[in-house]
């Protein structure tokens, strides 16, 4: 993991507890990302996959406020935008068309996480 | 045929061959008798080792005196008395005193019976005078006549039916004991013969499955029915398996009741083989453990919603450190604001603690939790709103902590701080939002309150505004206002709160 793999990228939060969202949102800045959202439901994080020009990996909380992050989900898979889950204890089954996406457990230590979104970021065309 | 003979020639005169002929006659005559009275030596002699073999008791009493005639000793090995004793004296009598009292009446009806022609069978008990031990005769008597069908004797056969009688009432008793242990635990009882299909089912296997008692023939089909569809294919599965592998059948299941009920079943049952392995029968039993289940299913829950919390609380109190962290001077001003900030974490979390799965902190408990923490103030504060508004629970954490941010404040700076201060906090239901969901309005009014000069750093509170302008948005979609007015704050929170507050709650 280096800070220059996220430097520059567009990464989208989806999380619906405001410290763990708020967290992210430095972490990633400190890094030198730019954040889009972050999308405390589900309604949000779909208006900003398509007000969004260009979206180089996502966070997704698969639980968020008892709605799932599916559907945003396979909106981000049909752009081909690479994404990782959060997930909590309670959370709902996976569909198996998920079961390739990395998951992080919660709560989950920034280091943790950075290290997971630099695995699924393709590699920065030279 | 009689010859005379003489041995010269003669001539035999009319009186000789009278003689002759008589004693011809009167010979003949005893030789008759001699041999009827050896044939009824015999069979007499034959009747008696009939009846000296004979297990059941063989008798004959006169009709009249119903004194006993004949008694084969067959009535020694059951009635435990020597013939002789029961022959002496008025042997009717003392015959019914051998009989158990309640059976006496039952005995006399019918030898009386028999008397007046009839053919009489009959059980009853005997007490036997040398151990005291019971036994069961079954009599079958009957009328002797004469030739002019006159009763002259009353006939008797006595079997000793007790072991055959215990027999039967140790399987009536057992079928009962068994029939109440399948009522009393409930157990769907089945009986498969396999080969035939043919199914017997306990009362209450119609009953588990959603039918009356008898309204179906039971089989497999009606069985397989009731199942729940998304179990009918994997319990069926089961079974076969079992049925192929030589398995016990362990299952539960679930059925649906013609009322759309839904019920949990456990099936446990075992198949029977002939030599060749062909399942020739099954026999099982199920028992309802649908209380069961929706008890693990609330469990499992309770368990899940801990472990969030748990959770969850480990992410505040990191995040509380955190921004305390921040906002400290000192290490001692860390100490206090974080010691603060985690007894308020407490206070919720000990009315989280206190409800059940369908249970509901309600606003105002929250709200008294937390003043009840400001000691001495209450006579500065008033309180007006309904009673029982539910909050999710996911909600309290969040609003306990502003409300707690807005009371320390309250306290250090605000209208708890200042003898002249009052502080007035209100709420209500009011119209729902665009999306349908019922909204609690709370406003939080500081008076009274001399504020600092303008212009001169903020007091305290920077988390307290965060949370209320960022966090609870953010995370409740609630629309809030902060302001500093000039004599206090004044702080509006609107929040969509659980869809079961639509009735309106109860006035304070």
């Amino acid at each position: 993991m280096s800070e220059t793999t996220l430097t520059g990228r567009a990464i989208l939060v989806a999380e619906d507890e405001y410290f763990t969202a708020t967290d992210l949102r430095q972490e990633l800045t400190r890094l030198g990302a730019s954040v889009i959202g972050p999308a405390p439901s589900l309604e949000r994080a779909m208006d900003l996959i398509d007000a969004a020009l260009s979206i180089d990996a996502a966070v997704l909380d698969i639980n968020l406020g008892g709605e799932t992050i599916f559907p945003a989900a396979e909106r981000l898979i049909q752009r081909g935008v690479p994404f990782l889950f959060t997930t909590g204890y309670d959370q709902p089954m996976i569909p198996s068309r998920f079961e390739r996406i990395p998951r992080c457990e919660k709560p989950v230590s920034p280091e943790k996480l950075i290290r997971t979104l630099a695995s699924v970021l393709p590699n920065r065309p030279s | 045929m009689l010859g005379l003979n003489d041995s010269q020639v003669r001539h035999w005169t009319d009186a000789e061959a009278d003689l002759a002929r008589d004693v011809a006659e009167r010979t003949w005559a005893a030789v008759e008798h001699a041999r009827a009275e050896q044939a009824l030596r015999e069979s007499e002699e034959r009747l008696r080792q009939f009846g000296a073999a004979s297990q059941d008791v063989l008798w004959i009493r006169d009709s009249e005196t119903l004194q006993w005639q004949y008694l084969t000793p067959a009535f020694e090995t059951i009635y435990g008395l020597s013939r002789e004793e029961a022959l002496s004296g008025n042997n009717y009598r003392s015959w019914l005193e051998l009989v158990v009292p309640e059976d006496r009446e039952k005995a006399t009806a019918s030898i009386r019976k028999v008397r007046d022609g009839e053919h009489a069978t009959f059980e009853y008990r005997v007490r036997r005078p040398s151990d005291g031990e019971i036994r069961w005769l079954r009599n079958t008597d009957f009328p002797i006549v004469d030739a002019t069908g006159k009763v002259t004797m009353v006939g008797g056969i006595g079997q000793d039916i007790t072991l055959p009688k215990l027999a039967g009432e140790r399987i009536e008793r057992s079928e009962e004991r068994l029939r109440s242990a399948v009522e009393v635990g409930k157990l769907g009882l089945w009986d498969w013969n396999v080969r035939t299909g043919e199914i017997h089912w306990s009362d209450e296997h119609f009953r588990m499955e959603g039918y009356a008692v008898g309204e179906v023939t039971p089989s497999y089909d009606t069985w397989a029915a009731r199942i729940h569809p998304d179990d009918r294919a994997t319990t069926e599965g089961a079974l076969y398996r079992a049925m192929e592998r030589h398995e016990e059948y362990v299952r539960e299941f679930r059925v649906i009741h013609p009322d759309h009920s839904v019920h949990w079943l456990f099936g446990r049952g075992r198949f029977f083989y002939d030599d060749d392995g062909t399942p020739l029968r099954m026999i099982g039993a199920m028992t309802d453990i649908t209380e069961r289940r929706e008890w693990e299913e609330r469990q499992k829950i309770l368990v899940a919603e801990l472990q969030h919390r748990t959770r969850n609380l480990m992410g505040i109190v990191r995040s509380t450190a955190d921004r305390t962290g921040e906002a400290s001077v000192d290490l001692a001003d860390f100490r206090g604001r974080f010691a603060d900030r985690l007894d308020a974490l407490a206070r919720v979390q000990s009315l989280l603690s206190r409800l059940s799965d369908t249970d509901r902190v309600a606003f105002d408990e929250l709200m008294r939790t937390e003043l009840s923490a400001m000691d001495g103030a209450a006579d500065r504060v008033t309180l007006d709103g309904p009673n029982g508004i539910r909050l999710r629970s996911s909600m309290v954490q969040m609003l306990a902590m502003a409300f707690h941010e807005l009371a320390t404040n309250a306290v250090k700076y605000g209208a708890l701080s200042q003898s002249g201060g009052r502080l007035a906090i209100s709420w209500q239901m009011i119209e729902p939002d665009r999306r349908g969901r019922p909204r609690l309005h709370i406003d939080w009014r500081e008076s009274g309150v001399t504020m600092p000069p303008a212009g001169t750093a903020p007091q305290g509170g920077g988390q307290g505004r965060e949370l209320i302008e960022q966090a609870l948005p953010y995370q409740l979609d609630a629309k809030t206002r902060f302001e500093l007015g000039p004599d206090g704050v004044h702080c509006t929170i609107t929040v969509p709160v659980s869809a079961s507050n639509v009735t309106e709650p109860a006035h304070v």
